[in-house]
């Protein structure tokens, strides 16, 4: 393991950031988008995300606009652009992988609805990867 | 006295090198310091250089209510700083954390705790000709003869 | 897994001599080249909102100015014209444009001393001092108009503390003049200094999408062709048919032409306030009642927006600040420091960015 001389545990100040009345608010929305618990997806966002995407956390998801999204069911419902450019959780490589899978279920005969539903699980599964 | 020492305490008295670090204050009090800098009260024709590098300062301007941040931090800055040295505190925060103090606040004042402050200048802000004339008057009662006094 | 090579990690900060406030950034390198950037926070945290939670305007008040002692005056209006929005407090004309002057006042040296940060961090040292100088006849007229250089607590639900005084409006009018001469000369030389524009042309380019994702406000959204100031909905400046100024460049040299340009329109506007001052009270008073609110206005760095829920008592029950620094930071880090062509350039462009920490972090 490396150590840093200089380097210290950002944990708690980030911790404190992310509970703040703003940024909870946010936090709250997107666990029960997504269907984690709050504390799993504090502990992911911690993870990956760096102190001044915390602070920005509420103001990037009210610039994030739903782009052509509400005659798109599956699009609607997944917000693939939310998680992936808005709040960077999930790396843009993978969500398009779970979007075109979603597409191509759609293609086999899946209900629209029942493909958002397994694409939901494939991004927990990768954020909890 | 020595002859040394007599050159000393004129050089050390026509050359102040001041470094500031700001603990966690609403910067008013940055900003007054910066402001010191400008042309009209023209910090330099005192011999007080803002350098803002430990290395090579003497005085230490401290200002704010020490936030966590700087638990560590802080004390290796004044460390780095070659002696002679002092710290001054610049505003209410240093002394006594200002409305910063209440119940549930991070801040943990009063700075004197962490290290030693050799004066402060109350104010919320002070003026800048105020922070001027506390490190003239602090400058000499520190560094004359400062080998003598050891 | 994606490998990189980094060459060395370099910290920058939190004692700094080019950052005016402690802050820490990460850069990894290979060679000149910034691969990534990460601010580090932490050194600046009080927990304002904290304390703020459960205490009477009164008290909320000095605190709210005590976010930022760089634009005290903006969040003190903020503050108070939501606690006026939730009571349904009438403001007098005359206190109405006062109030606008000191907020032109205030945005006036907050910009000079943005642009005396940047030219210092360009190592400029002579236009430097000549705009920190003209920042100290801006904080002379502010005093003479509130009282205080920083945190003056001039604005007081339903007015402003006190009346402007004849000798200060003279004052103020004449001091405008010398100002506008010496600025626009100043302004000049910036614009026109060839070693000026090698350090800050084409340097840190904002493009428009990635400023608007990260949702970048004030002077750093307006130099990459943003047309958004939350003054165009102020009801006072609405009356003074205020448009926003904007560049289309997105770099260094765009973010401190248009706070350049922007000090000048504010000398225009606090002509128009003076010149058509109302007659009448500064004070019409009223009581903090019962409510909820979220209301924004344009700080010198962009948008700033308090959300409070107050109860009858004109206790503040929960309170929220977004200040522009944070957008703005952030976009910095993320957009222009990382992919940064030089190593040498992280400090002047995160300069011009105008990062307030304390605003920051609270």
């Amino acid at each position: 393991m490396t150590v840093y001389i200089y380097e210290q545990d950002l944990n708690p100040m980030k911790f404190s950031i992310l509970t703040c009345p703003r940024q909870d608010r946010v936090v709250r929305l997107l666990a029960k988008e997504y269907g984690l618990s709050l504390q799993v997806m504090r502990k992911v966002m911690l993870g990956k995300l760096d102190m001044m995407l915390l602070e920005n956390l509420p103001a990037r998801y009210e610039a994030w606009r739903p782009e052509n999204m509400e005659d798109d069911v599956l699009l609607s419902s997944i917000k693939p652009t939310l998680l992936s450019v808005a709040i960077p959780i999930i790396p843009e490589r993978e969500m398009h992988r779970i979007m075109d899978n979603a597409r191509q279920a759609v293609a086999g005969g899946l209900t629209p609805k029942d493909a958002a539903e397994k694409a939901r699980k494939e991004i927990r599964e990768v954020i909890l990867a | 006295m020595t002859l040394l020492q007599k050159i000393k305490n004129i050089v050390r008295s026509r050359s102040i090198h001041v470094c500031y670090v700001d603990v966690g204050s609403c910067n008013g009090c940055d900003i007054e310091v910066l402001a010191c800098l400008s042309p009209r009260y023209d910090i330099e024709q005192y011999g007080i250089v803002v350098h803002n590098n430990p290395r090579e300062a003497d005085i230490l301007l401290i200002i704010g209510a020490f936030t966590p941040g700087w638990e560590d931090k802080l004390r290796m800055v004044w460390d780095r700083i070659p002696a002679p040295k002092a710290a001054v505190a610049i505003g209410n925060c240093p002394v006594s954390g200002c409305c910063f103090n209440r119940p549930g606040s991070l801040v943990d004042p009063p700075v004197s705790k962490h290290i030693p402050v050799a004066a402060s200048v109350p104010g919320c802000p002070p003026r800048p000709t105020e922070i001027l004339s506390a490190i003239l008057s602090i400058a000499p009662t520190v560094f004359r003869d400062y080998e003598v006094n050891q | 897994m994606n490998r990189r090579t980094v060459d060395v990690s370099i910290p920058l900060g939190p004692v700094h001599p080019c950052f005016k406030e402690p802050a820490r950034i990460k850069c990894e390198t290979r060679g000149e080249y910034v691969l990534s950037a990460e601010v580090e926070l932490g050194y600046m945290k009080k927990g304002i909102e904290r304390i703020m939670k459960g205490r009477p305007w009164q008290e909320v008040m000095f605190l709210a100015e005590r976010v930022c002692g760089i634009c005290s005056v903006i969040h003190n209006m903020v503050f108070i014209e939501a606690m006026e929005s939730i009571s349904a407090i009438e403001v007098p004309d005359r206190a109405a444009m006062l109030r606008v002057v000191a907020n032109e006042l205030d945005r006036m040296q907050s910009h000079l001393l943005a642009n005396f940060s940047y030219c210092y961090t360009i190592e400029h040292e002579t236009l430097a001092m000549y705009l920190l100088d003209q920042r100290e006849t801006v904080m002379d007229m502010l005093e003479r108009l509130t009282g205080a250089r920083v945190t003056c607590a001039y604005i007081v639900p339903g007015g402003v503390r006190a009346d402007i005084l004849p000798d200060d409006m003279n004052f103020i009018t004449s001091g405008l003049r010398e100002l506008e001469k010496n600025i626009s000369r100043y302004m000049r030389m910036f614009e026109t200094a060839p070693l000026i524009g090698l350090r800050s042309r084409s340097i840190g380019n904002l493009t428009l999408e990635a400023a608007s994702r990260a949702h970048a406000v004030g002077p750093t959204a307006r130099a990459s062709g943003i047309n958004e100031d939350r003054r165009l909905f102020h009801p006072t400046y609405k009356r003074l048919c205020f448009q926003p100024v904007t560049r289309k460049e997105g770099d260094n040299y765009a973010r401190i032409m248009v706070r350049f340009q922007e000090v000048m329109q504010s000398i225009g506007i606090i002509r128009q306030c003076l010149s058509g001052l109302p007659h009448g009270k500064v004070r019409g008073g009223g009581t903090c009642s019962a409510g909820a609110v979220r209301y924004s206005g344009e700080a010198p760095r962009g948008e700033l927006t308090y959300e409070i829920t107050t109860d009858d008592a004109g206790r503040v029950v929960e309170i929220a600040i977004q200040t522009p620094s944070i957008m703005n930071i952030e976009v910095c880090t993320h957009d222009l420091l990382t992919g940064a062509e030089s190593i040498a350039d992280v400090t002047s462009i995160f300069v011009s960015c105008d990062p307030c920490i304390a605003c920051t972090e609270r």
